[in-house]
């Protein structure tokens, strides 16, 4: 065949296998006249295909005979009828059999151990602890039925039977990602931290022994039983040690190892180990050639695991947290790890969601990056559409399960999403060399991203409303965070209509968007519009909940900010005083938004000329958020800034410089230098400069807070129009009064446009014809 | 001579383009599949799930100093890999029907007796191994995906990777080279 031909063949194969039977049948019919060989040799493939075909790699050493002779089907055990082999584990052979007594019929794996074991205590020490065992009644952990022992005095136990693969194979066979392997994870967390509740440790935690069914639920095998088997475990009964201890190296706690005794702790480690194997795809240690006499000096040596050091696609992500999450779960001192699986499964949680883990929770430095992580930018970007694309994946799924249960439309939904997730996942390995580094340069790059997708989203997710709602919801915050508004008010109005098609009012849903959209609409200037949105989102929220409620805090907060840029100060101070009460009740005194409502307190108060009000209430709150969020979060800059102001309204002009600098490195290293938000700390210490009498660095720093507002902001804009006049102020005053003058019309302009009497207007038109006449000689 | 810091050395080579490390490498490459293969096979210890992708993510950590190769350079190991994890299936597929089938003159070293796989299994790999000679000629790129997938058992991921492609490319190559390569091998009527 020649590949021109192979290339016409594969493009109707890849169309045609996707469509369903009958028009299948009938674009071959069409073909056929047009193309005969064509259709016949397409006609051969489409027959041929099949999912399962070459699926199972070649050459899985699953197929080998076991050393111990194996049962045939049919022997019975007990109740138990062996039907097949399964495999053979380190105890011993697994077998499925069926009980069938004449009541009920069921399945189970029926494991029979090796010979060699000590038969008698082991079963004796089955009845004493197959209580304890049986009352693990756990979705994530294979039921322990039954136990016995052969005619020929080898012991069973009969196991609820799992259709499943090992984590660690199922993982790399449906190419899971990061997030869903550390989903997976935490289920297994889950099923572990409810055995250690009932006492019983496992002991013998490893990826053979941790099975995914095909619906994706985790199974954990073998729970108690390593314990039975573990002469060691019970010195009370045994002089003698068989010397027969099941143990897998790799996956064994030091203490383990050494034969001490063990406790839940052990668990932890071996979990450590598992997610090295989930986040790596390999062992965190190869152990499987030291011999057993010279175990316990290898585990001495064992270097610090460091998952980031693997060569998988998600390499970079494993840097930080995921690094000491799993440093933690294996330290070698038992005190030391995680106390229990659950705290374990908490971090998991807290890096998924982006907040800072617990294992690092005393870092100051490290808190204060996680927040620009999650909040900034970069990379607060890529972890959301990372979001987008996995909210993308599995609502897809889910969606087509409701809507058609066959199995070939569920396939091709699936096969859909599949692609979106590629696609997007394919873009982020394209910025992946940029992503380890914290710098600013990759938000062009993102923001480049978002702007190439946004349609391609949109489009795919056309029949699918309330996640396009969530979408476009979730699209407009990150441009937002970008300070990118005029991007960010479309995706966030399609939200909004979307979810009031969708959704009968009062809804959270609506509340929601309507106050992102007031936050952007005000950021835009329209305070009036976003009044209207936060007031009905405000409304909307008060039918909803009874307060106390931290949404209702929320938009009354909102509410007042859109107030006080109004000048309506006092209106303002009492919606504030309203949502402090409400967090104060609800997060007590030391929580960021207390601080927060405190901030926007003291700014309403300082607005009023109240300064000495004003004062104590943001050096309570800077101190608050300085300590809660860390001295690097642009919150504490926020703060900087206003207290700055009012100690140069008060004269303090070297410490008001000293804030107002502060607050501006931050501002830049955690969003960078050209978000709008800038504009108010070099507004502010352009006019503290002109105070301390250095004109050249006002105008330098004023021209920065007019270069930022004309670019995020509208040329009407009041913020524009004021940079305007203060630099053409500033510039006069240095003599550069023509450049002054250009500024001052201009800003002129823009009053005028406003409001032609307005007060505004009056002044500047008096301040022009002052300069202007000073400047004629 | 340090094997780790040949396979390492050639690793960067063809990262920066030379084609001539990859001749190279496939031979080192194959000697260590092959025999963690056999110890694997024959270990008292071995796991009742390992499979052939397990061999090749070994033999990387066993082969390959990680901080010293790129991403890039790891896409060409798991290519090779799957090249040698092809002669290494496809080998013990031939020996295991030369033994089926009584061949008096052939001795087979101890250390191999427990290398066995099914004859239908041996059967099946041997045929691939021809037919998948013919889909190289007209598209190389398919037949290598059938390596990496089916060979070295690489995910949909690890493919892409190997063979510099979008996984998008993989999937949709992986289901038309099967489905031609099945009609070659059993006929459109094949069974499942």
């Amino acid at each position: 065949m020649d590949p021109q031909r192979w290339r016409q063949l594969q493009d109707r194969f890849d169309d045609l296998a996707e469509r369903p039977a009958a028009e299948r049948e009938a674009e071959l019919r069409r073909l056929a006249a047009e193309d005969p060989d064509l259709a016949a040799e397409l006609r051969a493939m489409l027959a041929a295909d099949d999912t399962a075909f070459l699926e199972e790699a070649a050459g899985s050493l699953d197929d080998l005979p076991p050393d111990d002779p194996e049962l045939a089907p049919g022997t019975q055990m007990g109740f138990y009828r062996i039907v097949r082999t399964l495999g053979e584990g380190g105890m011993g052979m697994v077998y499925l059999a069926e009980r069938d007594d004449g009541h009920f019929r069921r399945q189970v794996a029926l494991k029979v151990i090796k010979r060699g074991m000590d038969t008698h205590r082991v079963i004796r020490r089955f009845r004493a602890e197959r209580q304890i065992l049986a009352s693990l009644a756990h979705p994530n952990i294979g039921h322990l039925y039954d136990g016995g022992m052969t005619d020929d005095g080898v012991p069973y136990f009969a196991m609820e039977y799992v259709d499943g693969l090992p984590i660690d194979r199922y993982c790399e066979r449906n190419g899971l990602g990061l997030r869903e392997r550390l989903d997976l994870m935490r289920d297994v967390c889950a099923a572990v931290q409810h055995a250690h509740q009932n006492l019983i440790v496992h002991r013998d935690l490893k990826p053979s022994n941790v099975l995914v069914d095909g619906e994706g639920t985790v199974k954990l095998l073998d729970f108690g039983i390593a314990k039975l088997l573990d002469a060691r475990a019970h010195p009370e009964e045994s002089m003698t040690l068989t010397g027969l201890r099941p143990l897998t190296p790799d996956f064994a706690s030091p203490e383990q190892v050494r034969g001490e005794t063990l406790t839940t702790a052990a668990d932890i480690y071996s979990l450590g180990v598992l997610l090295h194997v989930l986040l790596t795809g390999a062992r965190p240690h190869d152990l499987t050639t030291v011999p057993p006499h010279e175990l316990a000096a290898a585990v001495e040596a064992l270097p610090r695991p460091r998952p980031s050091q693997a060569a998988v696609p998600w390499r970079s992500k494993l840097k930080g947290d995921l690094d000491t999450i799993v440093q933690v779960a294996m330290h070698p001192d038992p005190r030391r790890r995680y106390h229990s699986a659950e705290a374990l499964s908490d971090d998991l949680r807290q890096h998924l969601r982006g907040h800072p883990i617990a294992a690092r929770r005393d870092s100051m430095q490290y808190r204060t990056w996680k927040f620009v992580r999650r909040n900034r930018l970069g990379l607060g970007l890529v972890a959301g559409l990372f979001l987008v694309t996995l909210i993308f994946a599995v609502a897809s799924g889910r969606q087509a399960r409701l809507i058609n249960r066959q199995a070939e439309s569920l396939a091709l939904e699936r096969d859909r999403a599949e692609d979106v997730t590629g696609v997007l996942v394919d873009m982020f390995d394209v910025s992946d060399p940029i992503y380890g580094s914290v710098e600013r340069g990759d938000t062009l790059r993102v923001r480049d991203f978002l702007q190439l997708n946004e349609q391609r989203l949109m489009t795919e997710l056309a029949d699918q409303p309330e996640l396009k709602a969530t979408v476009c919801h979730l699209m407009a915050r990150l441009y937002g965070n970008l300070g990118l508004y005029d991007r960010a008010e479309p995706l966030i109005r399609e939200s909004l209509a979307l979810r009031r098609e969708l959704f009968a009012p009062p809804h959270a849903a609506i509340a929601s968007a309507l106050d992102f959209l007031g936050t952007v609409v005000h950021r835009r200037g329209d305070y009036q519009g976003a009044e209207a949105l936060f007031r009905e989102s405000l409304a909307m929220r008060r039918e909803l909940y009874e307060p106390p409620h931290m949404d209702l805090a929320e938009s009354l907060n909102n509410l007042s900010w859109c107030l006080g840029d109004q000048g309506r100060d006092q209106e303002a101070v009492d919606l504030d005083q309203e949502a402090l009460d409400m967090r104060r009740a609800l997060k007590g005194d030391r929580d960021p938004d207390v601080a927060q409502s405190l901030n926007n307190i003291a700014s309403g108060l300082y607005s009023q000329g109240r300064l000495d009000e004003a004062e104590p209430l943001w050096r309570e709150a800077l101190a608050l958020r300085r300590e809660l969020l860390g001295p690097e979060h642009p919150y504490v800059a926020n703060t900087m800034n206003n207290l700055g102001r009012l100690l140069r309204d008060r004269g303090a002009h070297a410490e008001a410089d000293t804030l107002i600098s502060g607050a501006l490195a931050i501002w830049t290293r955690s969003l960078g230098a050209d978000h709008p938000r800038l504009s108010a700390g070099w507004f502010n210490l352009a006019l503290n400069a002109e105070s301390l009498g250095d004109l050249p660095r006002a105008v330098e720093a004023m021209g920065h807070a007019l270069a930022l507002d004309a670019t995020a902001l509208s040329e009407d804009h009041p913020f524009v129009a004021q940079d305007r006049e203060e630099l053409g102020r500033l510039l006069a005053a240095d003599g550069r009064t023509d450049e002054g003058l250009v500024q001052m019309r201009r800003a002129l302009d823009a009053y005028q446009a406003d409001d032609p009497d307005g007060e505004d207007a009056a002044r500047l038109r008096a301040m022009i014809a002052r300069v202007d006449q000073e400047d004629r000689p | 001579m340090n094997q780790r810091d040949d396979v390492t050395r050639l690793l960067q080579l063809s990262a920066d383009g030379d084609a001539k490390a990859v001749d190279d490498l496939l031979p080192l490459v194959y000697d260590e599949l092959h025999g963690l293969a056999r110890r694997l096979l024959s270990s008292e210890a071995r796991q009742p799930t390992l499979g052939t992708v397990d061999l090749v993510h070994e033999a990387y950590l066993k082969l390959v100093d990680q901080t010293r190769v790129s991403w890039q350079g790891r896409g060409h190991f798991l290519a090779v890999a799957a090249m040698a994890m092809r002669r290494v299936v496809v080998d013990r597929a031939r020996r295991r029907k030369r033994v089926k089938r009584g061949g008096g003159d052939v001795h087979l070293p101890l250390d191999e007796n427990v290398d066995v796989m099914s004859e239908e299994k041996a059967d099946e790999v041997v045929l691939l191994d021809l037919t998948l000679d013919r889909l190289a000629e007209f598209d190389p790129r398919a037949a290598r995906i059938v390596e990496c997938r089916y060979f070295a058992g690489l995910s949909v991921e690890e493919t892409a990777q190997a063979l510099d492609c979008s996984p998008i490319t993989v999937k949709r190559s992986w289901r038309s080279a099967k489905s031609w390569l099945r009609k070659e091998m059993f006929g459109p009527e094949s069974p499942a």
